[in-house]
């Protein structure tokens, strides 16, 4: 349908949109498509109403309203996010609240609750002055109060990342009015913008769990929070229904009416509803079925991301306990290194959506990982070498025994465990065939996270391990708490391997002490070199997840609150 | 009639051979990495190779050892136990009965599923225990049958005639009781069993399975996923799975008539 | 009669008792410490100490299941270790769906498997009774899952009748008759996948059954008397049919709740078995005892109507 040039700036004139650009007549209005002035609306190809609204920095049609429907795995149990670190938990309920800063794709920190801030020069004092006029979902005011309250009596005591990496570093928070914060450290502390987005510091309403143990206050299946949905309903073992705030701080969003998160346990049946169109976004989808819903091309768009609910930069990490007389030696360790194939668990177990572990540190931060620090490569006849020069001997295809090693008997096969989350099973596999080729035997010991975490934290009752570390945006988020002599302990998911070295020790203490970046890099630097010397750990793959939705939908985060610009078509 | 006798029994013999001669049948080691993960089958690999490359028929030859010896574990305990109980409760009667039966109530009365789920749950899983927890739950239905026989026969005439002539009662009962036990117990136990195995593959769709020991349970139930892109990683094991549960219920069904 | 129905009743106390304790002590045994799962490995010696009070974790085991016992009888079924919910309040919006579902499908298998098993043992021996026991037989040697996902892929995916997942559709905010549409149409897949077992097992034994009473010389006679099998069926051997049948349907009840953990994480259904799945993973002990008990009264009450129903039916009941 052709029109002339003319005509065209007529009907755009008379929509109040005077085009900055000569508009091409063909060009289509459609969902997605770049638009000019924010909160302008037309009718789209299909009758429906299209709004110009802000989506990530860019200005596109969008249908305002409509419902979002999400396939989560697990019922969540609790809605409360700053009580833990569970990713059930995080995923269904981020979107109730909001961190004082967040984080954009470059993990630098965008103003949240949080409107500006100021660091003293030796990064010792914080000062946040909060955004004023922000409401909780039941009416009352946001206050400093609010953001005490949650790091003082929930974050410090019950989110083990925060808890790990502030606990011992804070002096106190103060809270000189209602609408000022200022977190006071013992020694200057680099790390803390990286850690007050609403995965790692949600903030939770004091008026309302003040006084009652914030693990089992009734709030917890009803929560109210600042964030860009309310909550709506739980109808246990079934769905989470959030409804928009209308009266969000940031004005215009969020788009949607409702966001309702399903629980479908299976992921075969998630693929079904995603395909049958009962479900718009799906957090994973198995490695085989990608491929072949990718090919439908027009129905499905893909969303990759590093961060997820549960924690970011999550790096698939085998853990040896340095104190058991097999794993305590060097060359053993290194032997096993040699002995995998990591590749095979990239290609095999995650399907190519991730990375080889290519340093201690995870590739997500960016700024700290250690490039070109040259890991054990995969070399059979090198693990074997190795393993025949530390006194297991064998012949092909059996088991190693020992000849003379020190702390074990004459005779005593080369037997490890190795224990695991049922879910990791394919690592557990993977992992034990290519040891038996070496001459390893290796027995698997599924546990559920209970279990686990008394075998491998309070009894150190292993010899070797399967955990996915989240290492967080900056390493003393999720990374210190693997080294630190101090984090060995029953906490769980703290220091797996008990190493203990005093050196690294005082390079993280310093790496914490100071917010120049430059001298941070080279700390860490030198951190991992002894590291990849010492090797407490095998850095396994680093999996990224591939979110699937359909192509009615769009505006996805790949991080936090991913669905506050999010707008879905019926 | 004729046509399923055959079948049952030659199935069951299959799946003997395949356990005793494992490792004479598979051309692999089916623990061991021999190929690229997820390839279709091929005159290399007849059934394909599973996840992460393992060759699959060598998995399925395997995996009659694991699947027999957890079915033939369990049965044994179920036997054992059944028989004992039963017949003692039959024979003495009164309040020992009474106990008894309470007993194998309590037993019967959770479903085993369940039970198995929170087994696992709190001590782990592995074959042996596996074998334990399913001999345990499995027990009472034929406890019940043989103290129904036991009755039975305790009242019949000819036992009050043996009586008469002094022979032991009790040695007379479990002489006449057998025979007559033997196709109704057979009947039971087969289709018990071939429960067995189904459980075994739903507890390994819900991850509860032993990884170190390959079974059909296992292959099957953990590869669910895949059914889409890789259907010959959950088909075949799971046709094992078939194959072998249709073998004992023939038998079952065959023997256990009573003519 | 009274008498035995007050013996009955009087004997399910203490079976209900004895799996209470039978459970507490079997999960006492295992290894594990439960502050693990209290405490969310918050790892502070002195928050262990105090919630191992809080819990009387350190108590001796006699006292505990004492204080269970008098707890469980008030209705108090504890607190989730979890959530610190009550464990009734996590259990009872679930019950209500585990029992549609279980239900649902022992009526509609019964009443399948009834015709299909009367049928067979009706024309034994003959083409219908070998279709019968052949397809009987395949349903329910293939693995639950197997038959879910096959009913899954093809009814709501390639032909798109029936949802795929859930109780209701997603976000339903109905109320009344239009509520209870949607939840019979997310029904129907569920219940089917778990009738296609329950009903070839009830076909089956009632089958051998009815053969079996067939059998008898009662029965021989009457139909070497000239009877029609019919008549015989409904003049002599009905009480023995019902007798079968009550048998078979009673003690499904267990069974079909087995059947129904695997269905309901198949088809995201929020019943008891989701539950029970999270709760053993996590080793939320109190729920699970929770649920343990309420599944274990429920099959004991069964039986119970079992028995007393056979009594009614069939008065050569020995009682002993």
């Amino acid at each position: 349908m052709k029109k002339s040039l003319t005509s065209v700036l007529v009907s755009l004139a008379a929509l109040g949109v005077i085009p900055s650009a000569p508009i091409n007549a063909a060009t289509p209005i459609s969902q997605g498509s770049p638009c000019t002035t924010e909160g302008s609306r037309v009718e789209g190809p299909k009758k429906t109403k299209l709004v110009c609204a802000s989506v990530q920095g860019e200005r596109i049609w969008i249908t305002k309203g409509g419902d979002l429907v999400v396939a989560i795995s697990q019922d969540p149990g609790s809605l409360n996010p700053a009580a833990t670190t569970a990713g059930a938990v995080h995923t269904a309920s981020e979107l109730m609240f909001n961190g004082l800063v967040e984080l954009d794709e470059k993990l630098r920190p965008t103003p949240e609750l949080a409107e500006s801030w100021t660091v003293d020069k030796k990064a010792k004092v914080y000062t946040f002055k909060l955004r004023r006029g922000i409401k909780w979902h039941d009416g009352v005011p946001f206050t400093s109060a609010d953001v005490k309250y949650t790091f003082d009596e929930v974050l410090l005591k019950y989110h083990s990342r925060t808890r790990a990496a502030m606990l011992t570093a804070l002096d106190g928070i103060s809270t000189p009015d209602a609408h000022t914060v200022r977190f006071t450290f013992k020694e200057p502390y680099g790390p803390l913008l990286l850690q007050l987005d609403v995965t790692e510091a949600p903030i939770l309403p004091a008026h309302i769990y003040q006084g009652s143990d914030p693990t089992k206050n009734s709030a917890n299946l009803a929560p109210v929070g600042t964030g860009p949905f309310k909550f709506g309903s739980y109808v246990r073992g079934s769905e989470i229904v959030l409804t928009r705030n209308a009266n969000y701080f940031k004005k215009g969003k969020p788009y949607l009416d409702r966001v309702i998160m399903r629980v479908i346990p299976n992921a075969a049946t998630q693929l079904i509803a995603l395909e049958s169109g009962s479900v718009d976004f799906l957090w994973g989808v198995p490695g085989p079925d990608r491929a072949r819903l990718l090919r439908r091309k027009k129905a499905f768009n893909t969303l990759v991301a590093r961060r997820n609910p549960g924690g970011a930069n999550c790096m698939m990490t085998v853990s040896f306990n340095l104190n058991r007389p097999i794993t305590s030696n060097p060359s053993v360790r290194r032997a096993i290194f040699h002995a995998i194939n990591r590749q095979a668990f990239l290609t095999d177990v995650i399907f190519n959506e991730g990375s080889v572990a290519a340093a201690p540190f995870s590739k997500g931060i960016v700024w700290a990982w250690g490039r070109n620090l040259k890991l054990p490569e995969y070399s059979k006849s090198k693990a074997n070498t190795l393993l025949d020069a530390a006194g297991w001997t064998g012949r092909d295809g059996t088991t190693r025994t020992a000849q003379g090693v020190s702390g074990v008997a004459n005779g005593t096969k080369l037997s490890i465990d190795f224990l695991h989350f049922p879910n990791f099973a394919t690592y557990a596999e993977l992992y034990k065939a290519q040891l038996t080729e070496v001459g390893i035997e290796v027995r698997l010991r599924p546990l559920q996270s209970g279990p686990f975490s008394t075998a491998v934290f309070a009894n150190r009752d292993f010899d070797t391990n399967i955990i996915s570390y989240c290492n967080g945006n900056d390493p003393e988020i999720g990374i210190r708490r693997m080294y630190d002599t101090a984090q060995i302990g029953s906490v769980a998911f703290s220091n797996a391997a008990a190493y203990s070295n005093r050196a690294v020790d005082a390079l993280f203490q310093q790496a914490r002490n100071t917010l120049d970046l430059d001298k941070r890099q080279d700390l860490y630097r030198r951190i991992q070199i002894q590291l990849v010397k010492d090797l407490p750990y095998l850095w396994l793959v680093e999996p990224k997840a591939t979110r699937i939705y359909a192509s009615s939908c769009g505006g996805f985060r790949p991080y936090s609150l991913f669905a506050e610009e999010a707008y879905c078509s019926s | 009639m004729l046509r399923r006798w055959h079948l049952g029994k030659s199935g069951i013999v299959v799946w003997i051979c395949l356990a005793l001669f494992a490792p004479w049948l598979s051309p692999f080691d089916p623990y061991l990495v021999v190929g690229d993960g997820l390839s279709a089958p091929s005159w290399n690999h007849f059934f394909g190779t599973d996840l992460i490359g393992r060759d699959l028929f060598s998995g399925v030859v395997y995996g009659a050892r694991t699947s027999a010896t957890i079915v033939i574990g369990t049965g044994l305990i179920v036997v054992f136990v059944a028989l004992t109980v039963g017949l003692v409760s039959g024979y003495r009667g009164g309040i020992i009965d009474d106990l008894l039966m309470r007993v194998a109530e309590i037993f019967q009365v959770v479903p085993r599923f369940f039970l198995a789920i929170v087994a696992i749950a709190y001590f782990g899983s592995g074959v042996e225990k596996l074998i334990i927890i399913l001999g345990l739950t499995s027990w009472s239905g034929l406890a019940r049958i043989v103290r129904a026989e036991t009755l039975s026969i305790r009242e019949s005439a000819f036992v009050e005639a043996a009586q008469l002539f002094g022979s032991r009662t009790f040695r007379t009962i479990f002489r006449e009781i057998l025979p007559n036990l033997v196709p109704t117990a057979i009947t039971y136990l087969t289709l018990l069993l071939s429960r067995v195995l189904l459980l075994e593959a739903s507890l390994a769709f819900i991850g509860l399975s032993d990884p170190d020991s390959i079974s059909w349970g296992y292959l099957a139930g953990s590869s669910q996923a895949y059914l889409r892109s890789a259907w010959w990683v959950a088909v075949f094991p799971g046709l094992a799975i078939m194959m072998a549960a249709l073998s004992l219920t023939s038998l079952g069904d065959s023997e256990g008539r009573r003519e | 009669m009274t008498k035995y129905v007050l013996r009955r009743l009087t004997q399910v106390a203490p079976t209900i008792v004895g799996i209470i304790c039978a459970s507490f002590i079997l999960v006492r045994l295992a290894p594990g410490d439960p502050i693990d799962v209290l405490a969310s490995g918050n790892g502070d010696e002195a928050y262990y100490e105090f919630m191992r009070t809080k819990y009387q974790l350190d108590e001796p085991l006699v006292t505990q299941l004492w204080a269970y016992f008098s707890n469980v009888l008030r209705g108090d079924f504890g607190t989730s270790y979890l959530t610190g919910e009550p464990v009734v309040h996590m259990i009872i919006p679930r019950i209500g769906s585990t029992v549609l579902l279980t239900l649902s499908s022992i009526f509609v298998s019964t009443i399948i498997g009834v015709m299909c098993g009367l049928l067979a043992a009706w024309r034994v021996d003959q083409t219908v009774d070998r279709v019968v026991l052949r397809l009987s037989t395949l349903a329910i040697a293939a693995p639950s899952f197997w038959i879910a996902q096959m009913m899954l892929l093809l009814f709501a995916l390639r032909l798109g009748i029936f949802p795929s997942d859930g109780r209701n559709s997603p976000g339903f905010s109905g109320s009344g008759m239009a509520r209870t549409i949607d939840t019979i149409w997310h029904l129907i897949l569920p219940m089917t996948v778990l009738a296609i077992q329950e009903s070839s097992t009830i076909a089956r034994l009632t089958r051998i059954g009815i053969v079996d009473l067939l059998d008898e010389d009662h029965i021989r006679l009457a139909r070497a008397k000239g009877l029609s099998d019919l008549q015989v069926i409904s003049r002599h051997a009905l009480r023995g049919s019902l007798r079968s049948v009550v048998t078979v349907i009673g003690g499904r009840v267990g069974h079909v709740f087995s059947g129904a953990v695997v269905v309901e994480l198949i088809f995201g259904w929020p019943g008891l078995g989701q539950l029970v799945l999270s709760s053993s993973q996590a080793q939320d002990t109190p729920v699970l005892m929770g649920v343990l008990i309420l599944v274990a009264a429920a099959v004991v009450v069964t039986n119970l109507a079992t028995d007393l129903t056979y009594m009614v039916i069939d008065p050569r009941v020995r009682l002993r």
